[in-house]
């Protein structure tokens, strides 16, 4: 255990040193981060204006402006990186490795989320300041804690979910497209176009029971305190749904290995 | 004009029997195109159970206003594909040589180097979208005016495609796939009214033209013609002129890659 956590620290600080590397990309990851919570935002401010609905507008605001950053918080990349490694044989020196194939991985989401999120953090303050809200921002308070609680959940969910479909890769190369089907059902039932308020009845106790909430709209909810459900039973489907990809993930990384005969080997 | 059509036809056939090849991935592409169509349907269906109206549209007109607007780009991705998003990694890899030899006009072969057939389903899926709301509009469609909408559809395939060619050409400097990514994802603003969207930014879309994408377009097939949307085509014109010139002189400052 030790071992390995020098091992991941080493991974850490080297894949930190290569996001300096990549300045553009970064600016680039910023600004597509805000056109579809934007987009979104501006839908629903212009139907609030007509009908009455359950968020005010500056409820709205809050609600579309945190979503950017909760995307951001549980955004995993692994799919891309584990895929093509499989895909070109790459994956072969990870496995002779005699630590866990995806601490490298794992180092190298972390270390790129902890860079880009201290450069995401000036703009919030700024959106604050434009749209002057007022929102107390209870530091250190219980609150505070189970928003990083459920943020971290969502993360491990995203994080072995994709790792999962990515040692898909071993049987199929369809790995995109499956990842594709998953990006488009988070887009509808994970809360970043429709708030989980929004929802009609049924379609909201489907949002409750499904993983995909967890990724978006349950930190959310735990942050700004309007939670659906009661927040046990919440971050017990949530642990329930961790719990559901990791074993996923875990079979068929041992299914995976013995199918396994390196591409250019 | 004749050796064009034939290459396109020719680049066209060879990317639809490669897909052929993969056939599971192609059913599995067309469903995700029914899926991804049904769940914007979804989406616009729930926000209409509270507002009957967005801004100065009512239901069926967003719903026409969508089928414009899969129409405008399905249209584009049908002989565009991936082609021009994926110039940074032709640059890396010098698989843009090749196609710089050719005896034709490379930025022809670049644009439709490769087709996305599948595509078609989402063009006819565009059609029955629009078919929809047109029929549940309260009054029909005259004939006229749905000709002169198509004129201006046709504008905003030019636009489109010119904008894509314009990023294209920028990220010959930048080589950075997710230029095209970012401007892509800021294109699919147009699939919403733009007049929903606050004052500065209204003036943007208006600025880089993407009110003329789908705004436009749908509002000359809803009757709400103005002069002023004349314009779109001498706007459509000029901006083709404006990014051939640019992807041209990118072209002549592309040094390849180990060059």
């Amino acid at each position: 255990m030790r071992k390995n956590l020098k091992v991941f620290w080493f991974h850490f600080k080297g894949h930190l040193q290569r996001t300096f590397e990549y300045r553009l990309s970064l600016v680039l990851w910023i600004l597509n981060g805000f056109i579809g919570p934007f987009m979104a935002l501006a839908v629903w401010v212009t139907v609030s204006k007509e009908g009455n609905l359950p968020l005010s507008g500056s409820e709205l605001v809050t609600y579309f402006l945190s979503t950017i950053l909760v995307i951001r918080l549980t955004q995993s990349w692994s799919l891309e990186s584990i895929g093509r490694r499989i895909k070109s044989g790459a994956f072969s020196q990870y496995l002779l490795r005699p630590s866990p194939y995806f601490l490298n991985d794992l180092a190298n989401n972390l270390s790129t989320k902890l860079f880009r999120l201290l450069t995401l953090l000036p703009f919030f303050w700024l959106f604050f300041l434009i749209f002057r809200l007022q929102i107390e921002i209870e530091l250190f308070k219980e609150r505070f804690f189970l928003f990083l609680l459920a943020s971290i959940l969502g993360f491990l969910i995203n994080y072995f979910f994709q790792n999962a479909i990515a040692l898909l890769a071993f049987w199929t190369t369809e790995i995109r497209g499956i990842y594709h089907l998953f990006e488009m059902i988070l887009g509808f039932f994970g809360g970043s176009v429709i708030p989980i308020v929004m929802m009609p009845h049924s379609l909201k106790n489907l949002m409750i029971v499904l993983p995909f909430r967890f990724l978006i709209s349950f930190p959310i909810e735990t942050f700004l305190g309007n939670l659906q459900t009661d927040i046990r039973v919440g971050f017990l489907i949530g642990l329930g749904w961790l719990v559901f990809s990791l074993a996923i993930w875990w079979i068929l990384f041992k299914k995976g290995i013995k199918k396994y005969s390196a591409v250019e080997a | 004009m004749k050796r064009y059509l034939k290459v396109l036809f020719l680049q066209a056939r060879a990317t639809f029997l490669s897909t052929l090849e993969y056939r599971v991935s192609y059913f599995f592409r067309v469903f995700r195109i029914m899926l991804s169509i049904g769940l914007i349907f979804l989406t616009l269906e729930i926000l209409f159970l509270k507002t009957k109206t967005l801004g100065i549209w009512n239901k069926s007109e967003v719903f026409l206003i969508f089928g414009v607007y899969q129409f405008v780009s399905s249209f584009v991705d049908f002989f565009c594909g991936d082609s021009l998003s994926e110039i940074p990694s032709l640059v890396r890899q010098g698989d843009l040589d090749i196609i710089l030899l050719k005896p034709l006009d490379s930025q022809f072969l670049i644009s439709f180097r490769e087709t996305h057939p599948g595509n078609l389903y989402r063009i006819f899926a565009s059609f029955v979208v629009f078919s929809y709301a047109a029929s549940s509009l309260s009054e029909a469609i005259p004939l006229g005016r749905f000709l002169l909408g198509a004129l201006f559809v046709g504008a905003a395939i030019l636009i489109f495609y010119s904008l894509l060619l314009l990023i294209a050409s920028a990220s010959f400097f930048v080589l950075e796939e997710s230029l095209s990514e970012l401007f892509e994802n800021f294109l699919s603003v147009s699939k919403y009214p733009t007049d929903i969207f606050p004052r500065g930014l209204r003036i943007l879309l208006t600025v880089i033209p993407i009110v003329f994408l789908v705004t436009i377009p749908s509002s000359v097939i809803l009757g709400k013609f103005l002069p002023v949307y004349l314009l779109g085509f001498p706007v459509a014109g000029c901006l083709f002129y404006f990014s051939r010139r640019c992807f041209l002189n990118a072209l002549k400052n592309y040094t390849s890659a180990g060059g």
